[in-house]
């Protein structure tokens, strides 16, 4: 120990001088700044996965020809939304160098509304006399603000109850219906189903099941909506949960006592997609929730496999559709372009991008001519395009939603893994997280 | 090792055995995983969850192989990803033993505080510093280039400066005195005496570098914007698919793309690390 | 006393008594000039700013709004979720590591002797590190699922009925260790290369005084082996306590937040939650944590890391 002391804290002083000195030498730019690029270069950006991977680029190429003076620049990121995408984006934008147009995750779009980050398209709506009619009108409501249109539809994907038509001629139970304006297929239809699908062993194992109960979020919120719930007050203009009142209490109750009360449900896995899949592939599962994205799955099945809607209930029949958006920042230097490029992905480029990449589309006459008709199993795709003419159920447009719904999640999971068996004790603790939250990410007022 | 060479004992047998029996044992649990790997990547997509498991597919499908390979131009990305890889290699091989010679076996003022500040560059999570970085990156004028993927490694790697710095300090110092004194420079002592000896240790860095630029998915996604220029992990990213996920496909591209790390990681470690240096159960 | 100095009286690092050589001095500067370099050039803006925006609100796609201390209080005052995921981070490392250390070592040593196959055994065991991401996220979502996975097929041989791993707040935790202990092959290259320095002279002297494989283990082995195990240790706290991919793939923090690592929850804040600067506090807190905690453990080495290079300094 004879080396003196004083070592240590001048190199820490020395460092701490030279980080300083760093950290002078660049300056985080402001964000807009002006982009150096090519006038005529628009750069997209996609999160494309297969099976839809090079389809929607593919679908893309004749842009070029079809607008002269405008060069398309396509950049899928790998990994979706989640594992990829929200990263590479955000920090292209915190550098100030946002690709001109690109999709995000609906419960994005009200903090880049509120920051008045986004192009209003309403302008070149209005000059080309564009019919947005034909696409959901709450997806379109959900891009406006005050006056301003500030997205296009990238995608319209309901969900909606894929069924294993064996199992239930079988059982002889009543299959989901495929008529949106059907009397029949009640809440007590589905249960009487349910409980003729169920099977167990000897022991009393079961063996087959009728049902599916995930913790997805936008499944057990339309089983809210069946009963007569919601979520918010107003979606557009939330000021309180109301996740406790008796309708979304009830329905919660009746989703979660699906399982763990009746027995109607396999035990939870952490991935839905990929539990369900294992079940119903193997002829164990009589129904499950997905979108049009598990259609691969069911090509080459040993039984038929349908598409029906949702029960109806005392809230009458719901459904949820993804409606995520195209949008343009407004710094982009090629505007027209840009909007070209998206009347181009919305009309020319629709039809190979539902026939191949297998999505389901954005207007409902592309939906009706090449969704619909689509012979591969399977059966009653029209399920989906019926389901998304009546979405009625757009998210809380908040600037955190995203949060909201982590939190939410934490609390249904209790529900889900039968931690808590009581619907109104979860309900209640979310409305106590969540109302302080609903008031932190109000940004605007109707 | 007066034994050796004479026949072994009874001992010796019992134990050989014991050895094999656990290695054996070890083996199995750790192949079963990789086994449903394989066979998942052979079955057609309505048939990976089969119940109970088909251990090996029903109907084997070769093609989901180039199937799921020509989705995307694989070549392409594995060149990119060979550069990349070799460039990063070589910087953190040459420059971390550099660095980590002068943290072990030189004494200077300074030196441990220094120390402090190389390991604690590894401890600030990377998502905070991640947007500031890619703001440096820009300033250089190195987006959508394969600079920021290997410049850092030509710095010097924290991680391979502690590993190296540990063993360097396993070295004798009796020897760098004796080469001292016979006329050899300090660095000509790093470069003749104490690299020779740090072969095992260098095959792992080489190893452990290989397979970290093989398989980093994060910085090509922030860095890289021409599809042109993607690595293999990018590609094999897409697999997770945004709209459900192909299994058979993913799993049949994971395999190939892991392919390559498994032949360089059998011939590295029988070059560095020849096995027997002393039998250690009699 | 600066921490560091009190460290360095403790004896954690190699132990310095003797007097600066200058020419010494002026080359070693010049071997670690290149990571000095590279530290002021890309790495040193970074952490400053992130520490910076810690005091800030940033949304990212926005200017910066500065709040003082705001962030820090909410950690540590107002929001339960950073201590709750930061003492099941704590608690997941506390059973990985030494896991992971012991059974890395056991391999290490088994495939250091001299049997046939030593090749084929190394890489198998080698493979599962090899793996990475998305396949080996969703590999054990397979094993682990509760009616169909490769573990509770397994169980059921035995008549023990899994539970449902990942759907249960009480056996997600073990399940992550479990998985992570899978690929501990990973750390046998670094423990072969640790063994492989030691001299054999050792093991024949050991010998000739008669000492057991027991005896020669902890009496040979693990000493001379320590600053291996030392570097494990210290980087199995850095990269352990940083788990990240595996929760975020395969159960997204639940059921019920109960793997809600700190770095799941650090990542939600950055890049879903649009808080920056919150997130660049939770940053800074964890890395005070770890810096303090490899500290600790640097203090303690001298008590149990032999370093050859230093044991004749004070000749």
């Amino acid at each position: 120990m004879t080396n003196k002391v004083k070592l240590s804290r001048r190199d820490f002083l020395r460092m701490a001088g030279m980080s300083s000195l760093a950290a002078g030498v660049y300056t985080i730019p402001g964000v807009g700044s002006v982009l150096a690029q090519d006038d005529q270069e628009v750069t997209i950006f996609f999160w494309d996965g297969p099976p839809l991977i090079g389809i929607r680029e593919k679908a893309l190429a004749p842009f070029d020809d079809a607008y002269p003076g405008c060069k398309l620049n396509f950049t899928s990121v790998p990994g979706g939304p989640a594992a990829g995408y929200n990263d590479k984006l955000f920090t292209s934008l915190a550098a100030g160098i946002p690709p001109d147009v690109f999709i995000i995750e609906i419960g994005l779009l009200p903090q880049f509304l509120k920051d008045d980050l986004l192009l209003d398209l309403k302008p070149y709506i209005d000059a080309d006399d564009y019919d947005l009619s034909q696409f959901p009108e709450l997806a379109i409501e959900a891009y406006t603000h005050e006056g301003g249109i500030y997205g296009m539809p990238d995608n319209v994907a309901s969900i909606a109850i894929y069924y294993n038509q064996d199992m239930f001629e079988e059982a002889g139970a009543m299959p989901p219906t495929a008529q949106w304006d059907d009397e029949g297929w009640t809440v007590d239809d589905f249960f009487n189903s349910c409980e003729k699908l169920t099977k167990h062993d000897a022991n009393g194992n079961p063996i087959q099941w009728a049902c599916d109960v995930t913790g997805w979020d936008k499944v057990w919120q339309t089983w809210v909506r069946i009963f007569g719930g919601q979520l918010v007050d107003d979606p557009f203009f939330p000021t309180e949960c109301t996740l406790n009142e008796p309708g979304a209490v009830e329905g919660l109750q009746f989703y979660a006592d699906l399982r763990w009360e009746h027995g109607f449900a396999p035990r939870p896995e952490a991935m839905a997609e990929m539990g369900t899949n294992a079940l119903m592939q193997t002829g164990r599962l009589a129904m499950f929730y997905s979108g049009s994205w598990a259609f691969p799955n069911y090509r080459e099945t040993d039984f038929t496999v349908a598409l029906g809607h949702y029960p109806s209930g005392p809230g009458g029949r719901a459904n949820y559709v993804y409606y995520y958006p195209l949008v343009v920042p407004k710094t982009t230097q090629v505007p027209e372009c840009a909007w070209n490029l998206l009347k181009f992905f919305n009309g020319p480029a629709m039809e190979t991008i539902i026939r191949e990449g297998g999505l389901q589309g954005t207007s409902f006459a592309e939906q009706e001519k090449w969704f619909v008709t689509d012979p591969l199993p399977p059966a009653n795709k029209h399920v989906m395009l019926d389901a998304a003419r009546h979405f009625v159920a757009p998210d809380p447009v908040l600037t955190n939603f995203g949060e909201i719904t982590q939190i939410m999640q934490a609390q249904i999971d209790l529900l889900m893994i039968g931690e808590e068996r009581d619907a109104k004790v979860v309900c209640d603790e979310i409305v106590r997280q969540v109302n302080p939250l609903i008031a932190e990410g109000q940004w605007r007022t109707g | 090792m007066s034994s050796k060479g004479v026949g072994l004992n009874a001992r010796q047998i019992i134990s050989k055995i014991f050895v094999y029996v656990i290695l054996a044992l070890g083996s199995i649990v750790v192949l079963l995983p990789l086994q449903w790997m394989i066979s998942t990547s052979l079955k057609p997509l309505s048939h990976v969850f089969r119940f109970p498991p088909e251990f090996w597919p029903q109907k084997v499908v070769w093609e989901n192989y180039p199937n799921a390979l020509s989705q995307l131009p694989f070549d392409l990305y594995f060149l990119n990803t060979a550069f990349i890889v070799v460039m990063c290699l070589l910087g953190e091989l040459i420059v971390s033993s550099i660095v980590a010679y002068a943290f072990s076996r030189l004494r200077w003022r300074g030196r441990n505080a220094l120390f402090i500040v190389v390991l604690a560059t590894m401890m600030l999570p990377r998502q905070v510093t991640l947007i500031p970085e890619f703001i440096v990156f820009r300033h250089l004028g190195m987006i959508d280039t394969f600079w920021p993927l290997i410049l850092p490694s030509w710095f010097g790697n924290p991680f391979y400066i502690f590993l190296l710095r540990q063993y360097f300090l396993t070295h004798s110092r009796e020897l760098d005195q004796a080469a001292v004194i016979d006329g050899c420079s300090r660095f000509g002592v790093f470069w003749r005496i104490t690299l020779p000896m740090s072969k095992p240790v260098l095959g792992a860095v080489a190893i452990f570098s290989f397979q970290f630029h093989w398989n980093d998915f994060f910085r090509p996604l922030i860095f890289l914007l021409d599809q042109d220029k993607y690595t293999l992990a990018l590609g094999l990213r897409f697999f997770q698919g945004t709209y459900g996920t192909e299994w058979n496909s993913l799993m049949a591209v994971s395999l190939v793309v892991m392919l390559p790390l498994i032949i360089v990681f059998f011939f590295a470690q029988k070059h560095f690390i020849q096995g027997v240096v002393f039998t250690g159960y009699k | 006393m600066s921490l560091a100095q009190f460290v360095k009286n403790q004896g954690g690092f190699a132990n310095v008594s003797i007097g600066y050589k200058r020419g010494e001095t002026v080359l070693a500067w010049a071997m670690v000039s290149p990571w000095v370099a590279g530290f002021l050039l890309l790495t040193a803006f970074p952490m400053l700013a992130s520490l910076v925006l810690s005091f800030y609100k940033w949304n990212i796609i926005s200017a910066p709004v500065y709040v003082g201390l705001a962030n820090y209080h909410k950690l540590f005052f107002t929001d339960p979720l950073p201590m709750h995921s930061l003492k099941i981070t704590v608690i997941f490392s506390l059973a990985s590591i030494p896991l992971n250390i012991v059974f890395g070592l056991v391999i290490a040593m088994l495939l250091n002797t001299n049997i046939r196959g030593l090749a084929v055994f190394r890489t198998i065991y080698y493979l599962p590190a090899i793996l990475s991401g998305v396949a080996v996220a969703i590999l054990w979502q397979w094993i682990f699922s509760s009616d169909f996975g490769l573990l509770n097929t397994a169980l059921r041989i035995f008549g023990i009925e899994g539970p449902a791993w990942l759907g249960s707040k009480i056996w997600v935790l073990p399940a992550f260790v479990i998985m992570r202990l899978w690929s501990v092959g990973g750390g046998m290259i670094i423990y072969l290369a640790g063994l492989q320095a030691i001299p054999t002279d050792l093991y024949e002297a050991a010998e000739i005084d008669g000492a057991n494989w027991v005896q020669r283990i902890f009496r040979i082995t693990l000493p001379m082996l320590s600053p291996t195990i030392f570097f494990q240790l210290i980087t199995g706290v850095i990269f352990t306590m940083q788990i990240f991919t595996e929760t975020f793939i395969m159960t997204d923090g639940g059921p019920a937040n109960a793997s809600l690592f700190y770095l799941l929850y650090l990542y939600r804040q950055a890049f879903q939650n649009f808080k920056m600067g919150y997130a660049s506090a939770l940053a800074w807190v964890f890395f005070i944590a770890i810096l303090l905690l490899t500290l600790i453990l640097f203090a303690t080495a001298k008590f149990w890391v032999y370093y050859e290079a230093e044991s004749e300094g004070d000749n």
